[in-house]
């Protein structure tokens, strides 16, 4: 019975409804008590302007007040970490997964670093990530963040089929 | 205070993001081949909880733990959020991972992850070296002008 629930915690992949409405609550919690929004990519603009004198990188968000974002950003690794340890298989996953299998190591390399590029410089663009926009922003209301969100799933639709129908022996 | 909870917040995020998959390369690829409803419907609850939770925030108009009231920004709507929108997601699909997920992938020791993040890195950069050139499409869309007044 202990051993069950433990598992059903730790060790096992959660149901969409028990992570979705964690991470729901996750950002009520910070709204209610920190007055802060989730928010991943402003953070690595932080981590820029920490190596880079742009002019861009000189913005509030990215200074002194958005220094705490470092530390939630740390955070989230160590929560994931904690996560992959628990069910025993911290280091066992691929980060392409069953792609993994089809795709040369270099090549794998390549399609991240190209994707990680296009992340980064999208989300300036746009204002906001999947966190930023896609949960906080649509949990707002905002117009913006609904919009952002169908471009997303459109990109994301476009580019993961053509990968698929490139690198997938049919 | 304020910053324990961010941290044990930000510990939890990580902690969903992977015991709900979303750190899954193949369930992402699921949810964009049209394949996989888990990844929609965990970011559509989330959505549904974070809505009813911040509406009720505001209703009430809750104070943060320092004691000032919660006040939360809208993002502005430009052309940016467009074209931004479908290079983000671009990259979404090929990494199989968002800024958020490639940080959990990395906790979870998938190490190739590690390149999706420097990726983050060089492509934020690289947006704040075009910035000058590029700020026009983040001007936020004229209002109507006004002509008259009714009253």
């Amino acid at each position: 019975m202990l051993r069950g629930m433990i598992d059903a915690v730790f060790v096992n992949p959660w149901p969409w409804w028990a992570a979705g409405a964690g991470i729901g609550l996750v950002v009520v919690a910070l709204a209610a008590l920190a007055s802060r929004p989730l928010s991943v990519t402003t953070g690595l603009g932080s981590v820029c302007a920490m190596a880079s004198n742009l002019p861009y990188l000189k913005r509030s968000e990215f200074g002194a007040s958005g220094r705490w974002r470092l530390e939630f950003l740390a955070a989230v690794v160590a929560g994931a970490a904690l996560s992959g340890w628990l069910s025993g298989g911290w280091g066992s996953g691929q980060a392409m997964g069953s792609l993994a299998a089809v795709l040369s190591q270099p090549l794998q390399i390549a399609v991240l670093a190209g994707g990680g590029v296009l992340i980064g410089f999208g989300a300036r663009m746009a204002g906001g990530c999947t966190s930023g926009h896609s949960i906080m922003g649509t949990s707002l209301g905002a117009p913006s963040s609904f919009l952002a969100t169908a471009m997303f799933m459109l990109g994301g639709a476009a580019a993961t089929n053509a990968l698929f129908a490139i690198v997938v022996p049919s | 205070m304020i910053r324990a909870a961010t941290l044990l917040l930000g510990l939890a995020f990580g902690f969903l993001l992977s015991r709900g998959r979303a750190t899954d390369y193949d369930a992402i690829a699921g949810m964009f081949r049209f394949k996989d409803a888990h990844l929609p419907l965990l970011m559509c609850t989330a959505i549904a909880v974070a809505g009813v939770g911040l509406w009720l925030l505001r209703r009430f108009q809750v104070r943060a733990l320092d004691g000032r009231p919660v006040k939360l920004d809208i993002k502005p709507l430009h052309a940016g959020v467009v074209i931004g929108g479908l290079i983000f997601g671009a990259g979404w699909g090929l990494a199989g991972q968002c800024p958020g997920t490639a940080l959990g992938q990395l906790g979870e020791g998938k190490w190739l992850a590690g390149v999706t993040v420097a990726g983050m890195l060089v492509g934020t950069w690289l947006y704040a070296l075009l910035e000058p050139t590029l700020a026009p499409l983040q001007k936020p869309r004229p209002r109507e002008p006004v002509v008259g007044s009714r009253a």
